[in-house]
């Protein structure tokens, strides 16, 4: 007791750090947040969404004045896109039938595709997380709107992540690249299903492996999940920059371009 | 610096750092508000720890509401807090010069003890990305510590130009 009445600063700075620790525990031991977090969360989504708004309101208005040339363009490539989806929306009706056969087969196997899932629930980012590691941010819609934990958010261009929290009015969702949850994929537009695992690289990007070593994967091939795992089939994740063959483990490794994102995103799609 | 006003400039901080700071971002890097308020409200401030207390509280807050786990953020504070009132006492609080040191070092000894919480808790992140980010910001930290910096020094230091004013 007398050595804490004569080191009171060195005592109170040992008693924070430790306080400190205790807390990173039962969060870790919790996998996530505190007890009371979520009512934090709710007041903060409160706050930071009309704020939100505002930002995002100045960002458009500036992109729209210093970037006009580029939406014009981005217009341009956008409706010829959309006269491509509109003929492939053809064919894709003309192969129904054999979509409802395959469906029945996918049961047997237990494979969910996004059709497969409940309904889809647009939300606006609120909040980004400030750390400039991670790529964690807040939406706006949250239990209210049947969002739960692990429900996949995608936007426009791909997979984005998981719901990792959710509570009244926010859910809180974590990037695919900063997980070292793993994502099984396949490879579009191959006529036999090239399957493999991507995670998060740890340097912003994704890196995985083929289940097949002799796997004909190249780069520029674009993957899409598979349907095994909590990520619904059919989004699409990235695109392969680089393969190379490891003789040791005698598996492809592949380095993966995220489609999303994650730094220009304002609106999300969550899928329950 | 009063406990009252701290609170408020934290609370501000608080709440523009996920939202209206992101229009400041350069490749995807933004300044850490409430790091160059810690930084320079404990370099400034003499007997007194609004910034470290504070520092504390809103970095469990950052981590409730954006982190994976409570208390890395707060961590984080607390210990850069600790380095610059250590440092302070080595360094002459008005000159710039000094500032921008602390203010550097404060970055990294913030994200060196950042990583290496994460690396504990199972984070893939590597070094070598941490390592990546950090002149950039750096630059960020150093520009938005340097503005904090000469907004609170006239209040700190009263006529400091005047070496005769005591």
């Amino acid at each position: 007791m007398k050595w804490i009445r004569t080191h009171k600063i060195l005592t109170a700075f040992i008693g924070i750090v430790l306080a400190i620790c205790i807390v990173i525990c039962i969060s870790y031991l919790r996998g996530g947040g505190l007890f009371f977090s979520k009512a934090v969360q709710t007041g903060n989504a409160a706050v930071t969404e009309p704020l939100s708004s505002v930002t995002n309101g100045i960002k458009s208005g500036v992109r729209g004045i210093f970037q006009f040339r580029t939406i014009v363009a981005e217009n341009e490539e956008l409706r010829e896109q959309n006269t491509e989806l509109k003929k492939q929306i053809m064919d894709l009706t003309l192969q129904q039938k054999e979509l409802q056969e395959l469906r029945e087969l996918s049961n047997v196997l237990n494979y969910e595709s996004i059709s497969d899932t409940g309904g889809v629930t647009a939300a606006d980012i609120i909040g980004i997380d400030g750390s400039n590691w991670f790529n964690i941010f807040i939406i706006n819609k949250g239990s209210e709107s049947g969002i739960e934990k692990d429900d996949i958010v995608l936007n426009g261009t791909g997979l984005v992540g998981r719901v990792s929290e959710s509570g009244d009015g926010w859910s809180k969702v974590i990037g695919i690249i900063d997980e070292s949850n793993k994502v099984s994929f396949e490879i579009l537009f191959r006529e036999e299903p090239i399957m493999g695992i991507v995670q998060g690289d740890g340097d912003g990007g994704l890196s995985g492996f083929m289940f097949k070593g002799d796997a004909g994967v190249i780069e520029g091939d674009i993957l899409i999940t598979s349907g095994i795992g909590i990520y619904p089939a059919g989004i699409e994740i990235g695109k392969v920059t680089a393969v190379e063959y490891s003789e040791d483990t005698q598996l492809k490794t592949i380095a993966v371009e995220p489609a999303a994102d994650f730094t220009g995103m304002k609106k999300v799609a969550v899928i329950q | 610096m009063k406990y009252r006003i701290a609170i408020i400039v934290f609370t501000c901080a608080f709440f523009l750092q996920p939202t209206l700071l992101n229009l400041f971002r350069v490749f995807g890097v933004a300044p850490n508000l409430l790091l160059c308020l810690v930084i320079t409200v404990c370099f400034l401030y003499e007997g007194n720890y609004s910034g470290l207390i504070l520092g504390v509280v809103f970095g469990l807050l950052t981590d409730l509401c954006y982190g994976q786990f409570a208390g890395v953020t707060a961590m984080g504070y607390f210990l850069t807090g600790t380095c610059v009132l250590i440092s302070k006492e080595i360094l002459n609080k008005e000159n710039l010069g000094a500032v921008s040191i602390v203010t550097c070092g404060g970055t990294l000894v913030y994200n060196f003890i950042y990583w290496l919480l994460y690396y504990f808790l199972g984070s893939s992140y590597t070094f070598l990305h941490m390592l990546k980010q950090l002149p950039l910001y750096l630059v960020c930290n150093l520009i938005v510590g340097s503005i904090a910096y000469f907004i609170l020094i006239g209040r700190v230091t009263k006529h400091r130009r005047d070496r005769y004013y005591r």
